[in-house]
Protein backbone atom coordinates (compact mmCIF):
# COMPACT_ATOMS: atom_id res chain seq x y z
CA UNK A 1 0.00 0.00 0.00
CA UNK A 2 1.70 2.90 -1.06
CA UNK A 3 2.77 5.67 1.60
CA UNK A 4 0.07 8.67 2.53
CA UNK A 5 2.29 12.04 2.33
CA UNK A 6 2.07 12.51 6.13
CA UNK A 7 3.45 9.15 6.43
CA UNK A 8 6.35 10.07 3.39
CA UNK A 9 7.35 12.98 5.21
CA UNK A 10 7.16 11.20 8.76
CA UNK A 11 9.86 8.59 7.05
CA UNK A 12 11.88 11.18 4.83
CA UNK A 13 12.42 12.97 8.06
CA UNK A 14 14.28 10.30 9.45
CA UNK A 15 16.76 9.99 6.44
CA UNK A 16 14.31 7.40 4.30
CA UNK A 17 14.84 9.22 0.84
CA UNK A 18 13.17 6.64 -0.75
CA UNK A 19 9.74 8.42 1.22
CA UNK A 20 10.61 11.29 0.19
CA UNK A 21 11.14 10.39 -3.62
CA UNK A 22 7.01 9.14 -3.05
CA UNK A 23 6.32 12.88 -2.64
CA UNK A 24 8.22 13.50 -6.06
CA UNK A 25 6.26 11.10 -7.94
CA UNK A 26 3.24 12.19 -6.08
CA UNK A 27 3.07 16.34 -6.50
CA UNK A 28 5.20 16.91 -9.59
CA UNK A 29 3.16 17.54 -12.20
CA UNK A 30 0.86 19.25 -9.91
CA UNK A 31 3.31 21.92 -8.68
CA UNK A 32 4.68 21.80 -12.47
CA UNK A 33 1.38 23.25 -14.17
CA UNK A 34 1.49 25.72 -11.10
CA UNK A 35 5.37 26.93 -12.46
CA UNK A 36 4.31 27.00 -15.80
CA UNK A 37 1.27 29.36 -15.38
CA UNK A 38 3.53 31.44 -12.66
CA UNK A 39 6.33 31.56 -15.17
CA UNK A 40 5.01 30.32 -18.79
CA UNK A 41 8.35 28.62 -19.52
CA UNK A 42 8.80 24.82 -19.68
CA UNK A 43 12.63 24.89 -18.63
CA UNK A 44 11.57 27.58 -16.04
CA UNK A 45 9.04 25.68 -14.89
CA UNK A 46 10.91 22.35 -14.21
CA UNK A 47 13.82 24.04 -12.17
CA UNK A 48 11.04 25.64 -9.96
CA UNK A 49 9.94 22.09 -9.91
CA UNK A 50 13.44 21.10 -8.53
CA UNK A 51 14.10 23.81 -6.27
CA UNK A 52 10.66 23.76 -4.60
CA UNK A 53 11.95 19.78 -3.75
CA UNK A 54 15.42 20.75 -2.55
CA UNK A 55 14.20 23.74 -0.20
CA UNK A 56 11.37 21.05 0.69
CA UNK A 57 13.72 18.52 1.65
CA UNK A 58 16.16 21.01 3.57
CA UNK A 59 12.80 22.25 5.28
CA UNK A 60 11.34 18.99 6.74
CA UNK A 61 12.52 19.22 9.95
CA UNK A 62 10.35 22.53 10.35
CA UNK A 63 7.34 21.13 8.65
CA UNK A 64 4.78 20.53 11.34
CA UNK A 65 2.90 17.45 11.17
CA UNK A 66 -0.44 18.61 11.48
CA UNK A 67 -0.11 20.62 8.41
CA UNK A 68 -1.25 19.64 4.53
CA UNK A 69 1.73 18.37 2.71
CA UNK A 70 0.52 19.76 -0.54
CA UNK A 71 -0.09 23.50 1.08
CA UNK A 72 3.40 23.13 2.14
CA UNK A 73 4.96 22.18 -1.20
CA UNK A 74 2.24 25.14 -3.15
CA UNK A 75 4.22 27.56 -0.28
CA UNK A 76 7.80 26.82 -1.06
CA UNK A 77 6.84 26.16 -5.00
CA UNK A 78 5.26 29.99 -5.11
CA UNK A 79 8.16 31.18 -3.15
CA UNK A 80 10.43 29.81 -5.60
CA UNK A 81 8.48 31.22 -8.74
CA UNK A 82 8.61 34.44 -7.23
CA UNK A 83 11.91 34.49 -6.62
CA UNK A 84 12.73 32.90 -9.93
CA UNK A 85 10.75 35.92 -11.92
CA UNK A 86 12.09 37.75 -9.42
CA UNK A 87 15.86 37.27 -11.05
CA UNK A 88 14.69 36.79 -14.73
CA UNK A 89 15.48 39.79 -16.65
CA UNK A 90 12.24 41.21 -18.42
CA UNK A 91 13.35 40.86 -22.03
CA UNK A 92 13.08 36.82 -21.14
CA UNK A 93 9.56 36.85 -20.70
CA UNK A 94 8.36 34.47 -23.02
CA UNK A 95 7.28 35.73 -26.68
CA UNK A 96 3.82 35.89 -27.75
CA UNK A 97 4.52 33.45 -30.26
CA UNK A 98 6.16 31.04 -28.02
CA UNK A 99 3.08 31.28 -25.68
CA UNK A 100 0.68 30.69 -28.26
CA UNK A 101 2.46 27.37 -29.62
CA UNK A 102 3.09 26.21 -25.42
CA UNK A 103 -0.63 27.26 -24.64
CA UNK A 104 -2.14 25.72 -27.03
CA UNK A 105 -5.01 22.79 -25.88
CA UNK A 106 -3.63 19.43 -25.40
CA UNK A 107 -6.65 17.58 -26.16
CA UNK A 108 -7.06 15.72 -29.31
CA UNK A 109 -9.76 15.79 -31.92
CA UNK A 110 -10.57 19.77 -32.45
CA UNK A 111 -10.57 21.38 -35.66
CA UNK A 112 -7.37 23.51 -36.76
CA UNK A 113 -10.02 26.34 -36.36
CA UNK A 114 -10.78 25.18 -32.97
CA UNK A 115 -6.95 24.97 -32.02
CA UNK A 116 -5.95 28.75 -33.53
CA UNK A 117 -8.84 29.60 -31.20
CA UNK A 118 -7.83 28.59 -27.91
CA UNK A 119 -4.36 29.37 -29.15
CA UNK A 120 -5.23 32.89 -29.46
CA UNK A 121 -7.14 32.46 -26.06
CA UNK A 122 -3.92 30.57 -24.72
CA UNK A 123 -1.87 33.98 -25.56
CA UNK A 124 -4.39 35.96 -24.25
CA UNK A 125 -4.38 34.13 -20.75
CA UNK A 126 -0.70 33.84 -20.48
CA UNK A 127 -0.61 37.88 -21.31
CA UNK A 128 -3.19 38.76 -18.66
CA UNK A 129 -1.79 36.84 -16.08
CA UNK A 130 1.39 38.79 -16.61
CA UNK A 131 -0.53 41.39 -15.71
CA UNK A 132 -1.26 39.85 -12.05
CA UNK A 133 0.33 41.28 -9.06
CA UNK A 134 2.55 38.20 -7.94
CA UNK A 135 -0.11 37.81 -5.04
CA UNK A 136 -2.97 37.91 -7.80
CA UNK A 137 -1.49 35.40 -10.01
CA UNK A 138 -0.72 33.03 -7.32
CA UNK A 139 -4.21 33.21 -5.61
CA UNK A 140 -6.05 33.30 -9.24
CA UNK A 141 -3.73 30.26 -10.18
CA UNK A 142 -4.21 28.38 -6.83
CA UNK A 143 -8.31 29.21 -6.76
CA UNK A 144 -8.69 28.48 -10.01
CA UNK A 145 -6.68 25.96 -11.67
CA UNK A 146 -5.52 24.02 -8.83
CA UNK A 147 -8.98 24.54 -6.60
CA UNK A 148 -7.21 25.05 -3.08
CA UNK A 149 -9.50 26.79 -0.64
CA UNK A 150 -9.54 30.89 0.18
CA UNK A 151 -7.85 29.21 3.56
CA UNK A 152 -4.89 26.96 2.37
CA UNK A 153 -4.16 29.78 -0.25
CA UNK A 154 -3.78 32.47 2.56
CA UNK A 155 -2.11 30.15 4.27
CA UNK A 156 0.25 29.17 1.56
CA UNK A 157 0.78 33.39 0.88
CA UNK A 158 0.31 34.33 4.12
CA UNK A 159 -2.03 36.92 3.88
CA UNK A 160 -5.44 36.74 5.91
CA UNK A 161 -8.67 35.48 4.60
CA UNK A 162 -10.45 38.99 3.35
CA UNK A 163 -6.89 39.95 1.45
CA UNK A 164 -6.44 36.58 0.17
CA UNK A 165 -10.56 37.13 -1.17
CA UNK A 166 -9.51 40.73 -2.33
CA UNK A 167 -6.78 39.02 -4.48
CA UNK A 168 -8.87 36.68 -6.15
CA UNK A 169 -11.38 39.56 -6.84
CA UNK A 170 -8.95 41.81 -8.65
CA UNK A 171 -7.37 38.79 -10.73
CA UNK A 172 -10.98 37.95 -11.69
CA UNK A 173 -11.36 40.99 -12.84
CA UNK A 174 -8.55 41.31 -14.63
CA UNK A 175 -9.02 37.87 -16.24
CA UNK A 176 -12.86 38.71 -17.22
CA UNK A 177 -11.85 42.04 -18.79
CA UNK A 178 -8.75 39.52 -21.03
CA UNK A 179 -11.36 37.26 -21.99
CA UNK A 180 -14.19 40.04 -23.09
CA UNK A 181 -13.57 39.92 -26.94
CA UNK A 182 -13.88 35.79 -26.40
CA UNK A 183 -17.10 35.81 -24.40
CA UNK A 184 -18.64 38.50 -26.83
CA UNK A 185 -18.04 35.98 -30.13
CA UNK A 186 -18.60 32.80 -28.20
CA UNK A 187 -22.31 32.80 -29.51
CA UNK A 188 -20.61 32.72 -33.24
CA UNK A 189 -18.86 29.36 -32.33
CA UNK A 190 -21.01 26.21 -31.57
CA UNK A 191 -19.06 23.89 -30.29
CA UNK A 192 -16.31 26.21 -28.51
CA UNK A 193 -15.95 26.00 -24.68
CA UNK A 194 -19.61 27.97 -24.16
CA UNK A 195 -20.60 26.09 -21.43
CA UNK A 196 -24.40 27.86 -22.31
CA UNK A 197 -25.25 26.52 -25.59
CA UNK B 1 -21.39 46.98 -14.25
CA UNK B 2 -20.89 46.63 -10.23
CA UNK B 3 -23.98 45.23 -8.61
CA UNK B 4 -24.62 46.30 -5.08
CA UNK B 5 -27.66 46.08 -2.54
CA UNK B 6 -29.81 49.40 -2.75
CA UNK B 7 -31.84 50.03 -0.01
CA UNK B 8 -34.31 52.31 -2.32
CA UNK B 9 -34.96 53.38 -5.74
CA UNK B 10 -35.57 56.94 -7.56
CA UNK B 11 -39.44 56.67 -6.33
CA UNK B 12 -38.47 56.18 -3.15
CA UNK B 13 -39.75 52.14 -3.54
CA UNK B 14 -37.72 49.48 -1.88
CA UNK B 15 -35.06 48.71 -4.76
CA UNK B 16 -34.56 45.13 -5.64
CA UNK B 17 -31.74 43.49 -3.88
CA UNK B 18 -28.92 42.08 -6.31
CA UNK B 19 -25.84 40.69 -5.39
CA UNK B 20 -22.17 42.02 -6.34
CA UNK B 21 -19.93 40.39 -8.49
CA UNK B 22 -17.44 39.98 -5.52
CA UNK B 23 -20.25 37.51 -4.50
CA UNK B 24 -20.77 36.29 -8.14
CA UNK B 25 -17.29 35.34 -8.24
CA UNK B 26 -17.72 33.50 -4.74
CA UNK B 27 -20.52 31.67 -6.18
CA UNK B 28 -18.89 30.34 -9.09
CA UNK B 29 -15.77 28.93 -6.64
CA UNK B 30 -18.49 27.71 -4.27
CA UNK B 31 -17.01 29.20 -1.69
CA UNK B 32 -20.17 30.38 -0.67
CA UNK B 33 -21.81 29.83 2.84
CA UNK B 34 -24.58 26.89 1.62
CA UNK B 35 -27.61 28.48 2.83
CA UNK B 36 -26.73 31.56 0.58
CA UNK B 37 -25.55 29.42 -2.24
CA UNK B 38 -29.23 28.44 -2.73
CA UNK B 39 -30.63 31.88 -2.69
CA UNK B 40 -27.98 33.46 -4.93
CA UNK B 41 -28.43 30.75 -7.12
CA UNK B 42 -31.89 30.89 -7.43
CA UNK B 43 -31.30 34.62 -8.02
CA UNK B 44 -29.37 34.57 -10.80
CA UNK B 45 -31.37 31.97 -12.46
CA UNK B 46 -34.61 34.56 -12.67
CA UNK B 47 -33.36 38.26 -12.49
CA UNK B 48 -33.07 39.71 -15.38
CA UNK B 49 -30.48 42.44 -14.40
CA UNK B 50 -27.94 39.44 -13.04
CA UNK B 51 -28.21 36.63 -15.20
CA UNK B 52 -26.36 38.47 -18.20
CA UNK B 53 -23.54 39.33 -15.46
CA UNK B 54 -23.38 35.83 -13.84
CA UNK B 55 -23.07 34.07 -17.56
CA UNK B 56 -20.45 36.50 -18.47
CA UNK B 57 -18.62 35.51 -15.17
CA UNK B 58 -18.92 32.13 -15.87
CA UNK B 59 -17.94 32.40 -19.59
CA UNK B 60 -14.94 34.64 -18.89
CA UNK B 61 -14.07 31.98 -15.95
CA UNK B 62 -14.60 28.82 -18.64
CA UNK B 63 -12.53 30.35 -21.01
CA UNK B 64 -9.52 31.03 -19.27
CA UNK B 65 -9.55 27.21 -19.01
CA UNK B 66 -8.74 26.76 -22.64
CA UNK B 67 -5.47 27.76 -21.64
CA UNK B 68 -3.61 24.21 -21.25
CA UNK B 69 -0.54 23.45 -19.80
CA UNK B 70 1.38 21.01 -22.45
CA UNK B 71 2.00 18.29 -20.15
CA UNK B 72 5.32 17.43 -19.13
CA UNK B 73 7.26 14.10 -20.47
CA UNK B 74 6.24 10.98 -19.50
CA UNK B 75 9.27 10.05 -17.27
CA UNK B 76 8.67 13.87 -15.89
CA UNK B 77 8.78 12.35 -12.44
CA UNK B 78 11.87 9.53 -12.99
CA UNK B 79 13.87 12.57 -14.03
CA UNK B 80 13.03 15.11 -11.31
CA UNK B 81 13.44 12.59 -8.77
CA UNK B 82 17.29 12.04 -10.39
CA UNK B 83 17.46 16.23 -10.47
CA UNK B 84 16.37 16.33 -6.63
CA UNK B 85 18.24 13.27 -5.71
CA UNK B 86 21.62 14.62 -7.08
CA UNK B 87 21.04 18.08 -4.91
CA UNK B 88 20.05 16.36 -1.83
CA UNK B 89 23.14 13.72 -1.52
CA UNK B 90 22.93 10.08 -2.19
CA UNK B 91 21.35 7.26 -0.17
CA UNK B 92 23.85 4.81 1.38
CA UNK B 93 25.32 2.78 -0.55
CA UNK B 94 24.35 -1.09 -1.20
CA UNK B 95 27.59 -1.87 -2.20
CA UNK B 96 30.05 -2.80 0.62
CA UNK B 97 31.32 -0.04 2.50
CA UNK B 98 34.98 -1.47 1.38
CA UNK B 99 34.64 -2.36 -2.01
CA UNK B 100 37.83 -0.45 -3.31
CA UNK B 101 35.57 1.16 -5.87
CA UNK B 102 34.53 3.69 -3.31
CA UNK B 103 37.57 4.20 -1.03
CA UNK B 104 40.26 3.90 -3.01
CA UNK B 105 39.67 6.66 -5.86
CA UNK B 106 38.12 8.30 -2.93
CA UNK B 107 41.31 8.10 -0.74
CA UNK B 108 43.95 9.23 -3.66
CA UNK B 109 41.29 12.40 -4.84
CA UNK B 110 40.74 13.63 -1.25
CA UNK B 111 44.30 13.52 -0.53
CA UNK B 112 44.98 15.55 -3.89
CA UNK B 113 42.33 18.13 -3.48
CA UNK B 114 42.54 18.65 0.36
CA UNK B 115 46.45 19.53 -1.22
CA UNK B 116 45.13 22.00 -3.60
CA UNK B 117 42.57 23.21 -1.54
CA UNK B 118 44.58 24.34 1.23
CA UNK B 119 47.09 25.18 -1.31
CA UNK B 120 44.08 27.60 -2.57
CA UNK B 121 44.58 26.50 -6.31
CA UNK B 122 43.15 24.43 -8.95
CA UNK B 123 45.53 24.04 -11.38
CA UNK B 124 46.37 27.06 -11.76
CA UNK B 125 49.58 27.65 -13.67
CA UNK B 126 52.38 26.40 -11.82
CA UNK B 127 55.30 28.99 -11.12
CA UNK B 128 58.02 28.05 -13.31
CA UNK B 129 60.67 29.51 -10.64
CA UNK B 130 59.21 27.04 -7.84
CA UNK B 131 61.45 25.70 -5.52
CA UNK B 132 62.93 22.51 -6.31
CA UNK B 133 64.30 19.97 -4.13
CA UNK B 134 62.17 16.53 -3.39
CA UNK B 135 60.57 17.07 -0.24
CA UNK B 136 59.36 20.88 -0.39
CA UNK B 137 56.05 22.31 -0.45
CA UNK B 138 55.87 23.47 -3.59
CA UNK B 139 57.29 20.06 -4.98
CA UNK B 140 54.62 18.34 -2.96
CA UNK B 141 51.58 20.56 -4.47
CA UNK B 142 53.09 20.09 -8.04
CA UNK B 143 52.85 16.40 -7.09
CA UNK B 144 49.70 16.36 -5.68
CA UNK B 145 48.16 18.44 -8.71
CA UNK B 146 49.58 15.54 -11.36
CA UNK B 147 47.74 13.06 -9.55
CA UNK B 148 44.87 15.04 -9.64
CA UNK B 149 45.03 15.69 -13.08
CA UNK B 150 45.44 12.21 -13.97
CA UNK B 151 42.28 11.50 -12.11
CA UNK B 152 40.25 13.81 -13.47
CA UNK B 153 41.91 12.94 -17.13
CA UNK B 154 40.50 9.45 -16.43
CA UNK B 155 37.25 10.56 -15.62
CA UNK B 156 36.78 12.57 -18.22
CA UNK B 157 37.61 10.38 -20.65
CA UNK B 158 35.31 7.29 -19.39
CA UNK B 159 32.54 10.49 -19.45
CA UNK B 160 33.64 11.14 -23.22
CA UNK B 161 32.89 7.49 -24.03
CA UNK B 162 30.20 6.83 -21.98
CA UNK B 163 28.29 9.89 -23.88
CA UNK B 164 29.88 9.13 -27.46
CA UNK B 165 28.58 5.02 -26.66
CA UNK B 166 24.81 6.89 -26.23
CA UNK B 167 25.18 9.26 -29.00
CA UNK B 168 25.90 6.17 -31.13
CA UNK B 169 23.75 3.73 -29.89
CA UNK B 170 21.72 2.09 -32.98
CA UNK B 171 18.31 2.82 -33.19
CA UNK B 172 16.77 -0.13 -31.69
CA UNK B 173 13.36 -0.77 -30.06
CA UNK B 174 14.75 -0.67 -26.47
CA UNK B 175 18.69 0.04 -25.26
CA UNK B 176 19.52 -1.95 -22.52
CA UNK B 177 21.94 -0.16 -20.02
CA UNK B 178 24.07 -2.28 -17.15
CA UNK B 179 27.67 -1.60 -17.06
CA UNK B 180 26.91 2.13 -18.47
CA UNK B 181 24.42 2.77 -15.46
CA UNK B 182 27.53 1.14 -13.41
CA UNK B 183 29.79 3.17 -14.83
CA UNK B 184 27.80 6.91 -14.56
CA UNK B 185 27.06 5.86 -10.88
CA UNK B 186 30.76 5.80 -10.66
CA UNK B 187 31.45 8.91 -12.84
CA UNK B 188 28.77 10.88 -10.75
CA UNK B 189 30.20 10.05 -7.34
CA UNK B 190 33.92 11.12 -8.37
CA UNK B 191 32.57 13.65 -10.67
CA UNK B 192 30.87 15.43 -7.55
CA UNK B 193 33.48 15.63 -5.16
CA UNK B 194 35.79 17.25 -8.52
CA UNK B 195 32.91 19.90 -9.25
CA UNK B 196 32.59 21.18 -5.42
CA UNK B 197 36.14 21.24 -5.30
CA UNK B 198 35.95 23.81 -8.46
CA UNK B 199 33.01 25.64 -6.95
CA UNK B 200 34.77 26.29 -3.49
CA UNK B 201 38.31 27.17 -5.22
CA UNK B 202 35.88 29.67 -7.48
CA UNK B 203 36.57 27.71 -10.62
CA UNK B 204 33.17 28.34 -12.00
CA UNK B 205 33.33 27.76 -15.40
CA UNK B 206 34.51 24.36 -14.47
CA UNK B 207 31.82 23.91 -12.17
CA UNK B 208 29.36 24.62 -14.75
CA UNK B 209 30.79 21.94 -17.04
CA UNK B 210 30.93 18.99 -14.86
CA UNK B 211 27.33 20.23 -13.49
CA UNK B 212 26.05 19.66 -16.75
CA UNK B 213 27.65 16.62 -17.16
CA UNK B 214 26.88 15.61 -13.65
CA UNK B 215 22.72 16.10 -14.69
CA UNK B 216 23.45 13.67 -17.55
CA UNK B 217 25.43 11.01 -15.71
CA UNK B 218 22.46 10.91 -12.61
CA UNK B 219 19.96 9.99 -15.84
CA UNK B 220 21.88 7.47 -16.42
CA UNK B 221 22.46 5.97 -13.58
CA UNK B 222 18.93 6.42 -11.81
CA UNK B 223 17.37 5.78 -15.27
CA UNK B 224 15.80 2.84 -16.43
CA UNK B 225 17.54 -0.56 -16.86
CA UNK B 226 16.50 -0.02 -20.33
CA UNK B 227 16.18 2.88 -22.49
CA UNK B 228 13.15 3.29 -25.17
CA UNK B 229 13.86 5.08 -28.09
CA UNK B 230 12.25 8.45 -27.12
CA UNK B 231 14.04 8.43 -23.90
CA UNK B 232 17.05 7.89 -25.94
CA UNK B 233 16.50 10.52 -28.16
CA UNK B 234 15.76 13.02 -25.31
CA UNK B 235 19.15 12.05 -23.32
CA UNK B 236 20.77 12.65 -27.04
CA UNK B 237 19.23 16.15 -27.46
CA UNK B 238 20.19 17.05 -23.89
CA UNK B 239 23.80 15.95 -24.60
CA UNK B 240 23.78 17.95 -27.40
CA UNK B 241 21.96 21.04 -26.55
CA UNK B 242 24.73 21.33 -23.60
CA UNK B 243 27.10 20.86 -26.47
CA UNK B 244 28.43 18.42 -24.18
CA UNK B 245 30.45 16.30 -25.48
CA UNK B 246 32.47 18.90 -27.26
CA UNK B 247 33.05 20.81 -23.69
CA UNK B 248 34.31 17.52 -22.58
CA UNK B 249 36.36 17.50 -25.26
CA UNK B 250 38.51 20.87 -24.81
CA UNK B 251 38.27 19.94 -21.10
CA UNK B 252 40.51 17.17 -21.73
CA UNK B 253 42.35 18.65 -23.57
CA UNK B 254 43.40 21.56 -21.98
CA UNK B 255 44.24 19.03 -19.01
CA UNK B 256 46.45 17.41 -20.81
CA UNK B 257 48.20 20.64 -22.13
CA UNK B 258 48.25 21.19 -17.82
CA UNK B 259 50.21 17.34 -18.09
CA UNK B 260 52.68 18.43 -20.54
CA UNK B 261 53.48 21.93 -18.61
CA UNK B 262 54.17 20.17 -15.53
CA UNK B 263 56.09 17.22 -16.98
CA UNK B 264 58.47 20.10 -18.93
CA UNK B 265 58.56 21.31 -15.52
CA UNK B 266 59.38 18.15 -13.67
CA UNK B 267 62.45 17.24 -16.31
CA UNK B 268 63.75 20.91 -15.86
CA UNK B 269 64.03 19.50 -12.70
CA UNK B 270 68.08 18.73 -11.38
Amino acid sequence: MPLDDAAAVAKAKSGDQEAFRVLVDRHSRTLYRLAFRMTGRAEDAEDIVQDTFIRAFRQLSRFEARSNVSTWLYRIAFNCAVDYLRSRPRREVATEDAALERLAPASSGPTMDDLVYAGEIGARVHHALGGLSENERAAFLMRHYHGCSIEEIGHTLGMKTSATKHSIFRAVKKMRAAMQSFVATAEQRPGTWNTQE
Amino acid sequence: MEHAGMSHDQSGRPAPWHPTEDELVLLFYGDTAPDEEARLAEHVQTCADCQPVWQEIRESLAAVDAAAVPDPPADFERVMWARVQAAIGEPAPHTRWWAPRYWLPAGVLTAALLTLVIGGRLWTPAAPDMPTGPIGPAAEAAQSERALLVAMDGHLERSELLLVEFMNAPPTDAVRLGFERDTADDLVSSGRLYRQTATHTGNLELAAILEDLERVLVEIARGPGALIHEDLDALRARIEEDDLLFKVRVLSGDIRERQRTLATVSEGDP
